[in-house]
């Protein structure tokens, strides 16, 4: 068929450019009066020489733009530790070498963040070292931002969720640190400071006030998602750049559309199986997901283990949830309701998500079962191999 | 070359020959990618590559195991033709990179977040694959 379509093309004795469009694309045929019976290469031979010529003129520029859109589409990536995790760009450009410079701009924003939301972190650089600072003693005033995320945890009505854990967290590193328990006495100690109504904000002056001397905010539950968003708008905003992937430590944003035009897909971990999946999602360009597991940070005591997603209400690690995955539009989102999630009982997720249509979920129950929320359903493919039960909403 | 029919003449051969030539140099460039993408593991700290194995190469040879230097003190990976890439010895108090088995796939990753330091099987033309995984 296609040899009989070639001959049919060469042996047209009357192609030629339709001169009221010089464009190279309306070249047509406006008439074949026969099909030459000689061969391929014989019917080359009756191609008019002008045709040659012109076809000449323009292929030579689309080889060469061929050969080089080929060679600036090339996958670019850079990796950098940071935020406790090691995150990963990868970005398909047009230029390699801009796209270079985008990725490690990227990954300075992303620095930056870090820096800034750093609890551990110098007070010249940090905002959130500095309001722990001066907790108890002064109102801090903080960039827009980072007055935005406080802002929007406190309008949040879930109290699992708290901002204001860093006495516990604390403490738990000190016994993950020791492979200790935390006794009840410093547990309580550290309890009484902690507390979301205890964190005041003044929308003018943007300022964050801890009431007591010794707490302290601890923003490692939604710094990283943060960070991917921010990253991910700034390479989806570089018109140099055709797609990309943003990764911090499993909090993931994908930008633009692969050059195969197929879905990105990402695995999600199996948390008793590091080396497997649960199984694949579907993302949509723009789309975020993101991870809390109890097998990113913790340690063993006596065969049970203890990890650093604390309930604010028991200040122990939380045993609801073995991990909880959410998909949305938005990483800093996906960060803050993958760790609600992972801190609220499993129908509960289930329940709020029917309200709130752009968060989707993989839960996995503390009961073995994988819940997976309606939205899912056709954007999440299960792993086959894998031995948990799943249950589509 | 006689001209034939008074279509085709020489110079026009010579552009033909031309145009098939300078078709088959823009290949040239995505062969050698090609050649280059066999695959390989390798070893890094923050953005310094500290090893790497061509995977073919680490295919051929036997189980041998390697020690770095890294933030949380020394590290060990064990290289297996058969089975992949593990860490067998980590200094730091988690050792939860030591709670992850080989990794033998293209884009895995082991990682030692207190050493900052990891390892890595990176195979370019291997789309359709998984492009990450939330963890």
């Amino acid at each position: 068929m296609t040899k009989r379509r070639k001959r049919f093309i060469f042996s047209g004795r009357h192609l030629f450019l339709n001169k009221s469009n010089s464009d190279v694309l309306s070249l047509v045929y406006v008439q074949i009066r026969k099909a030459s019976k000689a061969n391929f290469a014989g019917s080359f031979r009756y191609l008019p020489p002008f045709c040659l010529k012109l076809l000449a003129l323009f292929l030579l520029p689309l080889i060469f733009l061929s050969a080089a859109c080929k060679k600036g589409l090339e996958k670019s990536s850079a990796t950098k530790f940071m935020m406790d995790t090691i995150v990963q760009i990868d970005a398909t450009g047009r230029d390699r070498q801009k796209t270079g410079e985008v990725i490690n701009s990227a990954l300075a924003l992303m620095q930056n963040i870090a820096d800034r939301t750093d609890r551990y972190g110098r007070e010249e650089l940090s905002e959130i070292a500095r309001i722990n600072g001066k907790a108890g003693v002064t109102p801090v005033t903080v960039s827009t931002d980072v007055f935005f995320v406080i802002d929007f945890v406190l309008s949040q009505q879930y109290p699992e969720f708290d901002i204001t854990l860093g006495p516990l967290t604390d403490l738990w590193n000190r016994c993950r640190e020791e492979r200790k328990l935390p006794g009840t006495g410093e547990l309580q100690k550290a309890m009484r400071l902690t507390g979301k109504e205890k964190l005041s904000l003044a929308a003018q002056q943007e300022t964050v006030y801890l009431e007591e001397k010794g707490m302290s905010i601890d923003l490692g539950a939604l710094a990283k998602g943060w960070a991917v968003e921010e990253a991910g708008r700034f390479l989806a905003g570089d018109p140099n750049i055709i797609c990309a992937l943003v990764n911090g430590g499993g909090n993931i944003k994908v930008v633009g559309e692969k050059p195969d035009k197929t879905p990105w897909l990402i695995g999600i971990q199996d948390p008793r199986d590091l080396n497997g999946n649960l199984g694949v999602l579907k993302l949509s360009p723009g789309e975020s997901v993101a991870t809390s597991g109890d097998y990113q940070r913790y340690f063993e005591v006596d065969g049970s283990r203890y990890h650093h997603i604390l309930l604010p209400e028991t200040g122990w690690p939380s045993r609801r949830n073995i991990s909880a995955t959410a998909v949305t539009q938005n990483a800093f989102l996906a960060d803050y309701y993958s760790t609600l999630f992972f801190l609220l009982p499993p129908a509960e997720s289930l329940s709020m998500m029917e309200n709130i249509p752009e968060v989707e979920a993989v839960i996995v129950g503390s009961d073995l079962i994988v819940y997976i929320s309606a939205g899912l359903k056709d954007k999440f493919v299960k792993n086959e191999k894998s031995k948990w039960l799943y249950r589509q909403e | 070359m006689k001209k034939a029919n008074g279509f085709i003449g020489k110079n026009d051969l010579y552009i033909a020959g031309l145009i098939l030539l300078l078709s088959l140099l823009s290949f040239i460039p995505a062969l050698a990618n090609w050649e280059a993408a066999g695959g390989r593991v390798f070893v890094a700290a923050q953005e310094t590559e500290l090893f790497s194995v061509r995977l073919a190469q680490l295919k051929q040879g036997n189980v041998f195991t390697q020690s770095f230097a890294s933030a949380a003190g020394p590290i060990t990976f064990e290289f297996d033709p058969e089975k992949g890439v593990r860490v067998i010895g980590a200094s730091c108090p988690d050792k939860i990179c030591m709670h992850m088995s080989y990794i033998n796939k293209p884009r895995q990753m082991i990682v030692c977040i207190p050493g900052k330091i990891y390892a890595a099987i990176e195979a370019p033309g291997t789309e359709g694959e998984l492009d990450a995984i939330s963890r």
